[in-house]
């Protein structure tokens, strides 16, 4: 999911396993989880059904899996069909299960493998909170880096470049003061990206579906898009945030913060269901109080909540009058038709701009 | 007291579950209560027309029947199931019931919602009622009052509905045919297409998974893994109890499209509960499209598989 890979990897890599990741998500990745996945059942399913084929291949002895514990989105399910899945087909594997239900199991885990002693295991467990946390923040910096950066670069692509760099820099690097350095090199190199002099690009808050807005894979990079196309994107979650808000429920926006977000969203929704629609509503309704042009919402065909949602988000753009777009995706969208639509939803805030329909409030 | 008021219940989604129990609620209070007619070809177009085109079938159903009451009641009921069972476990609504008086507000904003979140995890059920009666202008001891009369009616309209599994199987020589659905589906006539009909036409007698005793379901739920959707946990309990019953000879899903938890629970029932029986079982996947000939084809030929297997095992 996105660049949760990198933290998730060092976490455990410190905890005291090999990790075997799948390769990042292809369109093989895809459809061998769209072959063995319940037809009806939402994308991220089948892509990270996909993934576990690609781990196992890699030689993973372990799979853990995520979901589990009282959802009312499938997301809760997730584990438990896959395994079911994977273990029809023959494949052998251990399982863990994480979630807050199993925390014991994964506790039992630990301590078996480290020769049964509990400092150790606490040890081993700051250690590698701690280094993760510093590797996840960078990543989240080098990619907020990128989107500020791509509306006003003049050569395309220097921004999007310099990220990936970066990015595996970070990946290979173990230790916090490494990462430190690494912090200023980033800094100023971002800096020295040559400008064009853009003053007020568009801009366009992100929201949806977690991993359809994380997950360049399967929204087709569309923020990396935006950016290339003059326009100022910023998502209302990133890898780091998903990450730590999941984890131990830190909320890493210091601006606007999930709380606040839900806490907007009342009036128009008033229990979040799963798959973040109650904190996509509060982006939105922050989105329009802030003037932003226009919300691009992401979501996964037929996810329950987020469909369930739409009409909300569509009652809020017509009363606060800021357009919005909601792309659904699934294993059949394509890259051409998804760019036309996006396309022609920035031509829409372009114009309004230049009819200056576009009032402050 | 103001002139009588009325409600109006669309009759979709959660009226199938809990209809004998709102209606007994409305009129002990002296509320007028009115449901729209069953639903029609013209119901679902102008549900469809509004909802998105993403969402499941009985969601459109009952948002044409919201339409179809808007000018005829004062105030329209749409309940909010988010969680129905706190004991032993949290037992949730699905996001399409937890979402749905905010949806329906979003989509036809001049209706007069009346709105009850049954949200056991925060506060008991009864004092929801309560509230509801202080909604219609009535004192908190008249919705007390109400509600009690009202849910020993449910319990006894809902006890005489249901019987053990067994007992329900036919005593002739016909095959029985379990049939699994949410009670939105297989009681809405139009949404299944006569399921019921088609089915004794072809010679069979067929269990509605709604009728089966609550021991049964019980029973069937401690055998297997527990989802947390209230409804869907329930459905997976029948499924096991038609499994486990020597009667039952063959079991029929019905889903609608669009069907977030359906597509979870088809897995359940395919890769846990039937995974080591030899159960034959026919999944129809329904929506505003479905011709009655296709549904009527795949019927007969499950049918006759389940009858040739009865008769190559006898």
């Amino acid at each position: 999911m996105g660049t949760v890979n990198i933290a998730l990897k060092t976490f455990i890599e410190n905890l005291g396993y090999e990790v075997a990741l799948g390769p990042k998500p292809t369109a093989r990745t895809l459809n061998i989880g769209v072959k063995y996945s319940p037809e009806m059942v939402c994308l991220p399913f089948k892509i990270t059904l996909g993934d576990m084929f690609g781990a196992l291949e890699n030689g993973a002895e372990m799979l853990l899996f995520i979901g589990s514990g009282d959802w009312s989105c499938r997301y809760g399910y997730y584990g438990r069909i896959q395994c079911s899945i994977l273990q029809k087909l023959g494949y052998e594997f251990k399982t863990l299960f994480i979630g807050s239900q199993n925390l014991k199991s994964i506790a039992s885990n630990l301590f078996t493998m480290h020769n049964r002693s509990w400092t150790s295991v606490i040890k081993r467990f700051v250690y590698a909170f701690y280094i993760t946390y510093h590797k996840s923040k960078l990543v989240d910096v080098v990619e907020e880096y990128a989107r500020e950066t791509r509306p006003y670069e003049i050569n395309k692509g220097t921004a999007s470049n310099l990220m990936q760099k970066y990015l595996s820099a970070i990946e290979g690097e173990n230790s916090v003061a490494q990462l430190r350095i690494l912090r200023t090199d980033i800094e100023n190199d971002f800096s020295q990206i040559e400008r064009n002099g853009t003053q007020a690009p568009l801009r366009i808050q992100l929201v949806g579906e977690s991993y359809c807005v994380i997950e360049p894979f399967i929204n087709f990079n569309v923020i990396e898009y935006l950016g290339n196309n003059g326009v100022l994107v910023k998502p209302f979650l990133t890898s780091h945030r998903w990450l730590y808000y999941h984890s131990i429920r830190k909320d890493e926006d210091k601006d606007f913060s999930k709380k606040r977000a839900k806490k907007l969203a009342q009036q128009y929704w008033a229990y979040g269901t799963g798959g973040e629609d109650q904190v996509s509503i509060g982006y939105t309704l922050h989105a329009a109080h802030e003037a932003y042009d226009g919300i691009i919402h992401l979501m996964p065909f037929c996810c329950m909540p987020e469909t369930a949602a739409l009409p909300a988000f569509e009652s809020i753009s017509k009363k606060h009058d800021i357009p919005f777009l909601n792309i659904s995706l699934d294993e059949h969208t394509g890259t051409e038709g998804l760019y036309t639509r996006v396309e022609a939803f920035l031509d829409l805030l372009q114009w309004r701009r230049k009819k200056n329909l576009y009032v402050r409030r | 007291m103001c002139a009588k008021q009325s409600v109006g219940i669309p009759k979709a989604l959660s009226y199938y579950y809990f209809y004998p129990l709102w209606c007994a609620f409305f009129t002990h209070l002296g509320v007028d209560v009115k449901t729209s007619s069953t639903t029609n070809r013209r119901t679902l177009e102008s549900g469809c027309s509004v909802v998105p085109s993403e969402a499941c079938l009985p969601l459109k159903c009952y948002v044409g029947h919201v339409l179809s009451l808007i000018n005829e009641v004062d105030f329209i009921f749409v309940p909010r199931l988010v969680c129905l069972e706190k004991n032993p476990r949290v037992k949730l609504g699905c996001p399409k019931l937890i979402g749905l008086p905010d949806m329906v507000k979003a989509l036809i904003p001049r209706a007069n919602l009346l709105s009850l979140d049954v949200d056991c995890r925060t506060e008991l059920e009864a004092k929801t009622y309560t509230r509801l009666a202080h909604a219609l202008g009535y004192t908190s001891a008249e919705g007390k009052r109400a509600y009690d009369y009202a849910k020993e009616e449910f319990k006894r309209i809902v006890a005489s509905e249901k019987n053990p599994c067994a007992a329900n199987a036919s005593k002739d020589n016909i095959i029985t045919i379990g049939v699994l659905g949410h009670a939105y589906v297989l009681h809405d006539n139009y949404l299944n297409m006569n399921v019921w009909t088609k089915l004794s036409d072809l010679g069979c007698h067929a269990i509605d998974c709604h009728h089966l005793s609550d021991s049964d379901i019980e029973n069937g739920v401690k055998k297997i893994k527990p989802v947390t959707w209230y409804f869907e946990d329930r459905l997976l309990g029948a499924a096991v109890t038609f499994r486990d019953v020597d009667a039952v000879s063959g079991i029929v899903y019905l889903v609608s499209f669009g069907c977030g938890a359906g597509s979870i629970t088809n897995e359940i029932i395919e890769l846990e509960i039937l995974q080591h029986s030899s159960m034959p079982f026919l999944r129809i996947i329904l929506d505003e499209y479905s011709g009655e000939t296709g549904l009527m084809t795949r019927l007969e030929s499950f049918v006759d598989m389940v009858q040739l297997k009865a008769r190559v095992l006898v």
